[in-house]
């Protein structure tokens, strides 16, 4: 195949690609539109990878969607409000540690979601929960029956109380974790107007990220969440644990393998 | 509120809209060119929001045109202008005359030339990237390509006012071919030699993305990164004087 061949199928392909840009660019402005047309028909290699994204991007938050009058879902939408203006107003101050934490950040913002998700789908099975009565049998000519009909109707009592336990303690914890970041929130807006080094920001900021600890190793794995008040996890997983995560989980972490081709020193 | 079986569910305080909550620092007022100058790290963070793909990606892309095609048209000028003075046309360079239909070769070969070597590298540079075990999405790896590329690109406009007064000097007064012969070659390798600036941008912005590796393992994947990245650079430098010549050498066939 020659280049003129070569240069009509690629820009036919252009044309394909500049057809999706134009009808998935929102923006105003026919000018910029206009110039995004032309240039992904010409360079339409750069701009598939941001098409195919784009759309892989909108069908994401159908999943995970709360209703819209959720309160869970408001109080972790002003947290996380009020985390992007503070982390907003970090530029040109501590802007490096965005960059750096962006990905645990980003973990952390799922992992409210999900906790908040695992509290709805608990208190929808609860109040789906009824009193059983049609099926509970005859006292006066089944009463071997009814013994094994009441020990079973205790257990699952007992169970829908330790569900009911775990929902609670679920709920405290989310709680308690949005207002430990609000409060680092808080400091970081002090910090900033009070002069402090960047290096407090830095700190700040990582410990809004190690909040991600407590969050995701409940809402990720159940089991290794509290279980009952009395459970010897409970209290390693409630909030004031977090407050012992001052230090940088990852940054702070000694290096200790060295680069096994050269003798670069550690970054 | 309670349900059928006894089970009070906690009712949750009602939170306050945050209405008068400022929203974060809006960036679409900030110019591009001069986060590229001044405030990259600022930069990388933009980059690292899926959603702002869609509105950075076009904007680097004209920032990058934008400087191929003022260096394009500034080096015809010059080589026009030697060719008129001294008479002298490198052998082996296809016609870019501003004074012919050829007048756009120069401008085209180049715009289209480092853009479209760039589509051709993006896949092994998401490779590389893959293999240094970063975790990164071709849209992360299209971004830095394209501000790299746009880097470069403003460099090339920085460097141009001073390579165009000394290249003047040798149309004003006299010159030796070799030395003519030097500001032609050195007017066509302007673009790879600015591009370095570009290089290096990219790979600030790609090292930070290092921190997605864990600690333990982070040195020696980041000197693996560093010669892939070396590799990529090798490898671009290559392909993109190929693509260039080849699109030259055919428009000069078709346009003259």
């Amino acid at each position: 195949m020659q280049l003129p061949e070569t240069l009509a199928f690629y820009l036919l392909v252009g044309l394909g690609v500049a057809g999706a840009a134009y009808l998935t660019d929102n923006r105003p402005g026919r000018l910029r539109r206009g110039f995004s047309l032309v240039a992904a028909a010409l360079f339409w290699p750069l701009f598939v990878p941001i098409l195919l994204a784009a759309r892989a991007g909108q069908t994401q938050p159908a999943a995970t969607a709360a209703p819209a009058d959720d309160p869970l879902a408001a109080a972790i939408a002003q947290v996380q409000h009020e985390l992007d203006a503070a982390l907003g107003g970090m530029d040109g101050w501590a802007e490096d540690v965005l960059v750096r934490e962006k990905s645990r950040l980003d973990e952390l913002r799922a992992a409210l979601s999900v906790q908040a998700s695992r509290i709805r789908n608990m208190d929808a099975l609860l109040a789906q929960t009824v009193e059983p009565t049609a099926d509970r049998p005859d006292t006066k000519q089944e009463a071997p029956d009814e013994a094994r009909w009441l020990k079973s109707e205790q257990a699952r009592r007992d169970n829908l109380a330790r569900l009911y336990q775990v929902r609670r303690q679920a709920y405290i914890d989310l709680r308690a974790t949005l207002a430990w970041i609000r409060e680092l929130v808080s400091m970081i807006h002090l910090a900033r107007f009070t002069g402090a080094p960047a290096s407090r920001a830095e700190e700040l900021v990582a410990q809004i990220a190690a909040a991600i600890e407590g969050v995701s190793a409940v809402a990720a794995d159940p089991a290794a969440g509290p279980v009952l008040d009395d459970s010897p996890h409970f209290a390693s997983a409630s909030l004031p644990a977090a407050r012992s995560l001052l230090t940088h989980p990852i940054l702070d972490k000694q290096e200790t393998s060295s680069c096994d081709s050269c003798s670069i020193p550690r970054t | 509120m309670s349900t059928e079986i006894g089970y009070p569910l906690i009712e949750l305080e009602r939170q306050s809209q945050p209405a008068a909550v400022p929203s974060p620092a809006v960036d679409d007022q900030d110019s591009l060119v001069e986060l590229l100058l001044k405030n990259r790290a600022r930069l990388d963070q933009q980059l690292g929001q899926p959603e702002r793909a869609a509105e950075l990606a076009p904007r680097f892309l004209a920032i990058a045109l934008g400087g191929f095609v003022t260096y394009g048209l500034v080096a015809t000028l010059m080589l026009g202008a030697i060719q008129r003075t001294h008479g002298l046309w490198l052998a082996g360079v296809p016609a870019a005359h501003w004074y012919d239909r050829s007048a756009m070769n120069l401008v085209l070969a180049y715009a289209l030339g480092m853009i479209g070597a760039n589509g051709i590298c993006l896949p092994s540079f998401y490779f590389y990237g893959l293999l240094a075990g970063l975790k990164i999405t071709l849209v992360d790896v299209a971004l830095h390509a394209l501000k790299g590329m746009a880097a470069g690109a403003l460099a090339l406009v920085g460097v141009l006012p001073v390579y165009l007064a000394a290249a003047l000097s040798a149309i004003v007064f006299p010159a030796s071919k070799p030395l003519l012969t030097a500001w032609i070659g050195l007017a066509l390798a302007l673009p790879f030699l600015a591009g370095t600036w570009g290089a290096v941008c990219l790979y600030e912005g790609f090292f930070k993305l290092t921190v997605s590796i864990p600690a333990d393992r982070r040195e020696a994947r980041c000197c693996l990164l560093r010669r892939f990245m070396l590799a990529w650079t090798a490898c671009y430098t290559v392909v993109t004087p190929l693509v260039i010549y080849t699109l030259w050498h055919r428009l000069a066939m078709v346009l003259g």
